[in-house]
């Protein structure tokens, strides 16, 4: 398969098939027309990119810096990974991550599971009954937003795989008003406890991602997650790459159907008040988070 | 799926981390993911160094790899 060009293609896009080249410009072009099409950077002075050493957030890092210097602003850029304690697999991305920030000259800071909560989330795994993926992904929002209280907007790698699955699993949990929390900037509500968040890859495949990444050289260690296949995210991702084979443009199908509705349904959304935990302070939709209710339990 | 002559090609998974001698019954990389029942949309093959695409030929002199493009949770 031959690239516009002539020269051979190394991937599929909605474009057609990319040489090397073709496809770094086209991909680059997409990340850049998404910070300017949401004034991702607007106002910004200071952006927390949440990172783990993977493909994801390397790469928003790397196109972050790319296209803050590329536009000559003003914005202090710093890396933030949450190390949730997955043997086998964070340390392998930490250890890539630290090289990517000293290379990029990004500061890096690491808050973990343990220091935070007394537990890695293999050792909380091993103590109470809960589904990984929505331990850990309590615990990291948890965090994420606690340590970012110093900057404008948080930016995470998520791609257009991950948005289409949140939507679907979303959608088949009748999870309504978390879907109203989707789309390239996160979140409904406007409050002083939360920092704002939003994707800079919102558009990209998975696979994008990961030829850029590869092309790039990057060096990166291409783990899965240990816990990965056991999520109902799994049965979803498959899914929907299946139905990818049948029809190459589902996926940007599906986000822009949903884009077309966002904006009634954040409209819609139970704008909720917004209290303080009673246990940590951290905003918190009742009486205590998530992240203390679990901790509680890890405790006992 | 069309059928060849079977070749002995050697294919390395990344993901698992292990090399595996195959009866390769296709011709190209789409019959050889079909064959290992994989989705082209989760993975990337790479035959002596380069990206490849599914219409690319494949024979036993080749080194393939596959690389699995999922990582999250």
């Amino acid at each position: 398969m031959l690239c516009k060009c002539g020269n051979k293609a190394v991937i599929e896009t909605k474009e057609g098939p990319l040489c090397k080249q073709h496809f770094v410009d086209y991909f680059e072009k997409t990340v850049f027309d998404t910070f300017e099409r949401f004034n991702l950077l607007s106002g910004v002075k200071k952006v927390a990119i949440a990172v783990s050493g993977g493909k994801d957030s390397t790469v928003t890092l790397y196109l972050t810096k790319k296209y803050v210097e590329t536009k000559h602003l003003e914005i202090f850029i710093e890396a933030l990974c949450i190390d949730e304690g997955i043997q086998g697999y964070r340390e392998h991305t930490i250890k890539d991550l630290k090289r990517v920030c000293s290379e990029l000259n990004v500061p890096l800071r690491i808050v973990s599971f343990k220091d935070a909560f007394g537990y890695t989330l293999d050792e909380s795994l091993n103590k109470i009954q809960v589904k990984s993926c929505r331990l850990c992904g309590v615990f990291r929002r948890y965090l994420l937003n606690k340590y970012s209280k110093d900057y404008d907007i948080i930016l995470t790698g998520h791609n257009i795989d991950d948005e289409t699955q949140s939507l679907l699993m979303n959608i088949f949990n009748a999870n309504v008003d978390l879907i109203a929390r989707q789309g390239p900037i996160t979140g409904v509500i406007k409050s002083e406890g939360f920092t704002p968040r939003a994707k800079p890859l919102f558009f990209c495949k998975e696979k994008e991602v990961f030829v850029y990444a590869l092309i790039k050289n990057f060096n990166l260690t291409f783990v899965e997650c240990p816990y990965a296949s056991s999520s109902f995210r799994e049965t979803a991702r498959r899914f929907l790459n299946d139905l990818e084979l049948e029809d190459f443009n589902i996926k940007y199908s599906f986000v822009n159907s949903f884009m077309k509705i966002l904006p009634s349904l954040k409209s819609n959304a139970l704008e909720g008040s917004v209290n303080s935990c009673e246990i940590c302070g951290e905003p918190s939709s009742g009486n205590i988070c998530r992240a203390c209710f679990y901790k509680k339990q890890l405790d006992q | 799926m069309r059928t060849f002559t079977p070749i002995i090609m050697k294919v390395f998974l990344e993901k698992d981390g292990k090399e595996l001698d195959m009866n390769f019954t296709g011709k190209t990389v789409r019959d050889l993911l079909e064959q290992l029942n994989l989705n082209s949309q989760e993975v990337v093959v790479v035959k002596n160094g380069e990206i490849v695409l599914g219409d690319e030929p494949l024979d036993n002199s080749d080194d393939i790899k596959i690389l699995s493009v999922i990582s999250g949770g």
